[in-house]
């Protein structure tokens, strides 16, 4: 009996009540469509146009013409090139580097059993810190003043080398801060996800290994990445698109003047062109911009068909 | 290879870390399992069973007691270094391998000269799979087969290394019923063919009675009875054994012996000639549900008589081959249990009779102590 009263609400129905359920239908949507609308969509198309407008003022609302001029002048910009050169070679060297380092921590944690909670918080702890008061702490470590040469310079000084100024000195001791620095902030995500990663993989299969004579290092390549590989991607693919959006952890160390320092990122370069002392250049921001989101796009399609791949076979 | 326990005991630490004593959960195993055999250890769950089974594997270390595969003295010898092959209860196959690779697995393993060509493995994986039947599935992934042939494939990985002992842990367990039955031959016939000594653990006594050549019953960690199927059902050493096999279940019921006879009630049901010179005194009485021969004309009518059993009839239940008669009894040992007799069909009952009388087969009727509840007749 019960079917049949079920049956009798699904009687076919007329057009009318069909459009209005529909019509129902958006209107549920239309506050989030209405909201990704003015506050997504829009906007975005509104950077794609300025991008091709030359000498876009965004107080006149005036151009001089459209075409690729602003893509010709960034592109050519040697401010805009060290900021893509750094923002790459932070990418490469703190994505794989911090992935890894975030691997072999949760395995430890994992492998502990006394006070895993304390240094799972310890491990976290950095990850509810303030990216500038972290920021400070690495200046007071790095930094060369009158008075002090850091803390590090003082660790260096006992295997008699240095003093090296990390935070104005050369290229490369400024790109070794910001790349420890980024390591360092990055990683407590990544080990949240990788160890509850870890935990989730069943118990019986490292029984089963065992008691097939598996080694502990052939358990870790055979059993264990294998089936943390969907994590460690999507670790890999978010740490991409985070690494290519770096900024505030550039200005934290290095401060506002980011291209005196040679120390920007294309996002930096974004923000310059709009707020900076260079500023009020908006159609050089958008296609900055719109050059950064090609690179990301880029990147991430291969990341995914990479993964793709691997999962197959 | 004979399996031998020699005082074997496990303890865990209590759960509950307020209660300082230990949880016993294999209690000074002493036995043999005879070289060749299929094994059934039978329990209810939470009885040890599948911590004995670690303690084989090697996955546990015993508390106390030692493990002897033949002479060999196991108790300190790693899991990897024992040369058993296991099956878990939920087989534990690596999805991301193939069968094929699944069933490689353990070989990879080896090392120094027992290290194989590829082409051996690869040969060893599909005799292993010929054995399980499933050398045409060789290439799938775990997901992407069924439970029962999921199962194959762990038996292929458990079997692939020649093991010495062959363990399963609850191995029907998570298949349908229909599928559980031919998978319980196909054991049979695995076990038969390679002649590997082989533990099984189940809760299901139907699943050890059926292919097991020797059953171990447990009970809070406690070997009750060790036998073969039909020895331990037709003689079971205590009414834990008595209950825990057979389907329907034995029907218990409170009584005693009195002048040498057994009492249910103020009933006579069972004679001199069973009770012999047992003393006086209040038991258990186990029935069989095959063990009630229905009277003639068997409406209640000839009640009293001696060797008589009447219960409260409730249904009749028409099974085909034949019928189960339900009733109760006021004597059960627990109150309002619907006991069951197994009758032929070809017996006439008149539904609508409130009370039916039956003889009892002697073979059929348990007598256990009320006090020890080990058993008496």
């Amino acid at each position: 009996m019960s079917t049949d009263s079920k049956e009798t609400n699904y009687t076919p129905a007329s057009p009318l009540v069909k459009r209005l359920r529909t019509l129902k239908a958006w209107l549920y949507l239309l506050p989030a469509l209405l909201f990704l609308g003015v506050f997504m969509v829009y906007p975005l198309i509104d950077v794609l146009i300025y991008s091709f407008e030359e000498g876009y003022n965004s107080a006149s609302q005036t151009s001089f013409g459209t075409g690729w001029y602003n893509y010709a002048y960034v592109l050519h910009d040697p401010y805009f090139l060290q900021a893509v050169k750094n923002t790459f070679i932070i990418v490469i060297i703190t994505v794989p580097l911090s992935t890894l380092l975030a691997l072999l921590i949760s395995l430890a944690l994992n492998s502990i059993t006394k006070l895993k909670e304390v240094f799972q918080t310890i491990f976290f702890l950095p990850y509810v810190t303030n990216t500038l008061a972290v920021g400070l702490v690495f200046m007071i470590m790095f930094k060369k003043t009158p008075y002090t040469d850091g803390l590090i310079n003082m660790i260096l000084a006992i295997f008699k080398t240095g003093p090296i100024d990390f935070i104005d000195g050369p290229y490369w001791a400024k790109m070794f801060v910001m790349c420890f620095y980024t390591i360092w902030v990055v990683l407590p995500f990544k080990v949240l996800i990788l160890t509850s990663a870890l935990a989730s993989v069943d118990e019986v299969y490292y029984k089963a290994a065992r008691i097939d004579g598996t080694s502990r290092f052939r358990q870790f390549t055979h059993i264990t990445l294998p089936m943390i590989s969907p994590m460690i991607f999507y670790l890999v693919i978010t740490g991409f698109i985070g690494a290519f959006k770096a900024y505030s952890d550039e200005v934290a160390i290095f401060g506002t003047n980011l291209n005196s320092a040679g120390m920007n990122t294309i996002v930096g370069y974004v923000y310059d062109m709009l707020y900076g002392d260079s500023g009020g250049y908006p159609s050089y921001a958008a296609a900055a911009a719109l050059i950064l989101f090609a690179i990301v796009f880029t990147i991430t399609v291969i990341n995914l068909l990479i993964s793709k791949n691997t999962s197959i076979s | 290879m004979k399996i031998r326990f020699e005082g074997l005991t496990k303890r865990f630490p209590n759960r509950n870390k307020k209660i300082k004593s230990e949880v016993i959960a294999v209690d000074n195993f002493t036995f043999e399992i005879p070289d060749g055999k299929l094994v059934g250890l039978l329990g209810p769950s939470g009885c040890g069973k599948s911590t004995a089974l670690n303690l084989i594997c090697g996955l546990e270390t015993p508390t106390e007691g030692r493990i002897f595969f033949d002479e060999d003295d196991v108790t300190e010898i790693p899991a990897e270094n024992r040369g058993v092959g296991m099956v878990f209860q939920s087989y534990a196959l690596y999805p991301h391998l193939n069968v094929k690779k699944n069933i490689m697995f353990p070989l990879q393993n080896l090392k120094g000269e027992q290290k194989l060509t590829k082409e051996q493995m690869e040969q060893k994986a599909l005799e292993a799979a010929k054995i399980v039947q499933i050398e045409e599935l060789m290439e799938r992934k775990p997901n992407e087969m069924s439970g029962g042939q999921q199962q194959r494939v762990a038996i292929a990985r458990a079997l692939v290394k020649m093991p010495r002992v062959l363990l399963l842990d609850e191995p029907l367990s998570n298949l349908d019923a229909r599928l559980r039955i031919q998978t319980r031959e196909e054991i049979k016939r695995i076990q038969n063919e390679t002649k590997i000594t082989t533990v099984f653990v189940t809760h299901d006594q139907e699943e050890a009675m059926s292919i097991s050549d020797l059953i171990v019953v447990m009970k809070d960690g406690a070997v009750h009875q060790i036998g073969k199927p039909q020895e331990v059902y037709d003689q079971p050493t205590n009414l834990f054994v008595a209950k825990f096999l057979g389907t329907p279940p034995i029907n218990v019921f409170t009584g005693r012996i009195a002048d040498g006879n057994l009492l249910i009630g103020d009933e006579k049901i069972l004679g001199k000639d069973y009770v012999k010179d047992t003393k006086d005194q209040e038991v258990y009485i186990g029935i069989r549900p095959e063990g009630f021969v229905l009277r003639e004309g068997s409406d209640g009518k000839q009640e009293g008589k001696e060797g008589a059993f009447t219960g409260k009839l409730l249904t009749i239940e028409v099974m085909g081959r034949d019928t189960s008669v339900v009733f109760s009894h006021s004597a059960s040992e627990i109150e309002d249990t619907r006991h069951r007799a197994i009758v032929s069909s070809e017996n006439q009952i008149d539904p609508a009779s409130e009370k039916v009388a039956f003889d009892l087969n002697p073979k059929k009727v348990f007598v256990f102590s009320k006090e020890t509840q080990e058993r008496l007749l």
